[in-house]
């Protein structure tokens, strides 16, 4: 296959640890590659060495379209020869509009760059980019009032655009993008993949970096499995079912579905009353000792802020909940904590932990006060106590002076799930605990989970992705638009089930 | 599955290590020295200074006297720079220390001058000190101010306060001995003062580093929003650091009153960049990337030890403003170098 991506021998060692060991490959033109490992594979490491983040170990030299690029290059030269990538966050200013947000990437067209700007020719310009990627926005809206999938959108579209030649331009590009459906709502999801067909089909190069199996399954053409920094499988993806592509991922077999031990108990822990916040309208329901009960719905269906009010990080409206019998009302988390419910939220790098902070540091976040004594931190009984949180959790690498920021996506959530689990609660609160994390650290998660509920801890775990919380949860409320709509349970904690209720509950007959 | 294209094995010779069975293997000897180095750049920086001044200066710098005077007078900015190290801990910028101490300065100047005993002067000083720091507080953790604006408003309130107070003259009638001498008592030769310091650079350094306090105001400067919703009260933390910056600082007024004997209307201002720059050049040193006690100490001695140098080989009244400038920049910029370096090493993955 002419043209796109082609990678050789690439290797990349930090502070002794080979992150990308003797990598070779290729992502061909007109063809939607899927790149696919767990965290800490390798797959970051090698988008960033090729977007000119890192220096590779040796120099080498990749072929784009024909044109050879030696490594390492400049952010700007990789740009230059089109490889272009889209980051997670997408990288777009929400308080600019679409058509200053193209110009970061393009430029302003103007003479010079102390020429005026022409605000008409730039708005025509950009909206005949949009068009082509089906956004009908104007150009002059602010990207903050777009939804997150026209967002995704039109951060591909700037991707991939080029300024001062044709749009048939794709045809050399190749395009990198971290998990670009991984914030979306389910029903979504396909407009963001059709884009990417779009540009496969203009003879682009599309590297697809997702953790969504089921995603893949549909529009790769063809699969790179990294482990450890190396490649271990490079191949057409008709022919791989489901199961093969995990098994590639983790290097074991799939089938390891996590049990319990024990039946939920009778007494309830949590019990909720005509809950209303900015979202939620009346929400009504209870959950019973060492029960594992899932939240599904799509984005702003009010899940987080079902989580944060009962992690004492957002006030109630209204409405009454009780935990263990007595009224529940947190005004802080540190009130919520207090009373026996820990929280793990969503956004894990800004709001679950510290990153500049050493895992150490981290684990005993508003614990210190376990290690304090006679006037002093017990800085070794702290560490010991770490080194039990890392064997008890699995985290890896397990050195507990290595800062957060460091560890892998899943490792990081294991620390934040230890944090709030060593604080004996009596209700664990989890959104979103499985986003952006391997298939690996998801099951390790999940049975983490399941232990606490067997100690009678209640767990409430909040996702867009119901696939996360299938074979996890007993029962599953389903919220739209704050309002609860649906509970699911035994057989109908089903992923087909949910995704349908979630997304389209008026459809169905009320599933209580 | 047979049919997976699996890629072989690394190429790597037999019985040589895995670099992935330790994170420190594979590290050289070098490696380890340019860490060190980068580590306590400064404090090499200094030692290397006072060598070379001692050798260029042989005649006045490193005289015992010279020594003595150094440590004397640099006792009170120091103490100043650990009062905006607990501010910057938590992600905030007090920039009304300098102002606070001026009113200090000049409030302990007229109750000792009133005839009211020592003990009685510093008592009030550090009481009116901890209460523009709890102002400070109320404005902008309760208000929710931007604290560089507000801690700036501060500032010009009080530089105004002093002119109210003394009408722009200096206040120096009434100081007696028994009321300096608190400042310029000597033990060995010493200034007392540097005694203070010492005592408040331990207290400041067990509060930072061997307390729950000190890491929940570092949680609060790094991640607000993560240390509170792990049940940190960010607000009681952030407003302690407020009130405790004041407190110093008053206690550096009254110091300073005492140290001189008087307290001239202008007093204050000169000690705000130098305690910044101080506070900086500590943070990348001894725990780098954060503002750290010994770290700020080291920073102290690098400025005083640079102008006192280059004020003994002769140079002219406008070289201290402009070393005390450079190394703020320096001091920052290395900053910004060393984070930089380190967010490319990281071993970031995925």
């Amino acid at each position: 296959m002419p043209g796109g991506l082609t990678v050789d021998r690439l290797s990349k060692t930090f502070a002794g640890q080979r992150a990308l060991d003797d990598v070779s490959t290729a992502f061909p033109a007109g063809e939607i590659t899927a790149l696919l490992g767990h965290n800490g594979s390798g797959k970051s490491t090698l988008i960033k060495i090729l977007a000119g983040f890192y220096d590779p170990d040796d120099e080498r030299t990749v072929d784009v379209f024909d044109q050879e690029l030696t490594l390492p290059v400049s952010p700007r030269q990789a740009h230059e020869v089109g490889l272009r990538f889209m980051h997670q966050d997408l990288a777009l200013v929400d308080d600019l509009t679409i058509a200053d947000n193209f110009a970061f990437v393009d430029h302003f067209h103007t003479r010079t760059d102390l020429g005026p700007i022409s605000r008409r020719r730039e708005h025509q310009r950009v909206g005949e980019v949009l068009a082509t990627f089906g956004v009908e926005e104007d150009p002059g809206t602010q990207v903050g009032d777009l939804d997150m999938t026209t967002k995704t959108i039109v951060g591909m579209a700037r991707a991939v655009q080029d300024s001062r030649s044709s749009e048939d331009d794709i045809r050399h590009h190749v395009l990198f993008l971290d998990e670009p459906t991984a914030a979306l709502p389910q029903d979504e999801v396909e407009r963001v993949l059709e884009v990417m067909r779009g540009i496969r089909d203009r003879g682009g190069a599309v590297v697809l970096v997702s953790h969504r199996i089921d995603e893949v399954m549909r529009i790769a053409d063809r699969v790179v499995v990294l482990r450890d920094g190396r490649v271990v499988a490079q191949r057409e993806r008709a022919g791989l079912d489901p199961d093969g592509l995990v098994e590639l991922i983790v290097g074991g077999s799939a089938a390891d579905e996590g049990r319990r031990s024990k039946a939920p108990e009778d007494g309830v822990t949590l019990s909720v009353r005509g809950l209303c916040g900015p979202r939620l309208r009346g929400l009504d329901f209870d959950v019973r000792r060492g029960e594992i009960v899932g939240i599904a719905g799509l984005v702003g269906c009010g899940r987080s802020e079902l989580a944060r009010i009962l992690a004492g990080a957002q006030r109630a409206e209204s409405g009454a909940c009780s935990l263990a019998g007595t009224p529940f009302e947190p005004k802080t988390p540190a009130d919520a904590l207090r009373a026996g419910v820990s929280y793990v939220p969503q956004d894990r790098r800004g709001a679950g932990c510290i990153t500049g902070m050493s895992l150490q540091e981290n684990l005993s976040l508003g614990l210190l006060g376990r290690f304090f004594a006679r006037g002093w931190l017990n800085l070794r009984e702290e560490r010991r106590s770490t080194r039990e949180a890392i064997a008890e959790f699995g985290i890896r690498p397990p050195d507990p002076r290595r800062l957060v920021a460091y560890f892998s996506g899943g490792n990081q959530q294991k620390a934040v799930v230890s944090r709030a689990v060593s604080r004996n609660p009596t209700l664990l609160v989890l959104d979103e605990p499985m986003q952006g994390i391997d298939v690996g650290a998801k099951r390790e998660i999940a049975q983490i989970v399941r232990n606490l509920a067997d100690e009678g801890v209640s767990v409430l775990v909040g996702s867009t992705d119901a696939a996360d919380l299938v074979g996890l949860c007993e029962r599953v409320l389903v919220l739209n638009r704050g309002e609860l709509v649906a509970i699911a349970a035994g057989a109908e904690v089903a992923e087909e089930r949910l995704t349908l209720l979630a997304a389209n509950p008026d459809g169905e007959e009320g599933a209580r | 599955m047979s049919s997976i294209k699996a890629a072989d094995g690394p190429s790597r010779a037999v019985g040589e290590k895995d670099p992935r069975e330790g994170p420190r293997a594979g590290r050289g000897f070098g490696d380890r020295v340019l860490e060190y180095t980068a580590e306590y750049g400064i404090v090499i920086f200094l030692v290397l200074m006072c060598v070379g001044f001692a050798i260029w200066q042989s005649g006045t710098f490193p005289t015992s006297r010279n020594i003595k005077s150094l440590l004397g007078n640099q006792a009170i900015p120091a103490i100043l720079a650990l009062a905006v190290v607990l501010p910057l801990a938590a992600g905030e910028f007090d920039l009304s220390i300098a102002a606070n101490l001026g009113f200090c300065s000049i409030a302990s100047a007229e109750f000792a001058s009133h005839g009211m005993t020592p003990a009685l002067v510093i008592i009030l000083t550090l009481m009116i000190g901890a209460a523009i720091g709890l102002i400070n507080a109320v404005i902008v953790v309760g208000i929710g101010v931007n604290a560089f604006i507000a801690t700036l408003g501060m500032s010009t309130v009080l530089a105004g306060g002093n002119l109210l107070l003394t009408n722009g003259n200096t206040v120096f009638e009434g100081i007696g001995e028994s009321f300096t001498s608190i400042a310029t008592t000597r033990i060995f030769g010493i200034e007392i003062v540097v005694l203070y310091f010492l005592i408040v650079a331990i207290v400041a350094w067990y509060a930072m580093e061997r307390t729950p306090f000190g890491r929940y105001l570092r949680a609060t400067g790094m991640a607000r929003e993560a240390a509170r919703l792990s049940g940190i009260s960010t607000t009681r933390r952030l407003s302690g650091a407020f009130v405790i910056a004041g407190t110093l600082s008053g206690l550096c007024g009254v110091l300073q009153t005492a140290h001189l004997g008087s307290a001239a209307a202008t007093v204050g201002p000169e000690f705000l960049l130098p305690a910044y720059a101080a506070a900086f050049l500590g943070a990348t040193t001894i725990r780098r990337g954060m503002f750290n006690v010994w770290g700020t100490v080291v920073g102290v001695l690098v400025l005083a030890v640079g102008i006192n140098g280059l004020t003994l080989a002769g140079a002219p009244i406008w070289v201290p403003d402009v070393f005390n400038g450079v190394a703020l920049i320096v001091a920052v910029s290395a900053a910004v170098l060393v984070a930089r370096h380190r967010e490319r090493a990281k071993p970031k993955t995925t």
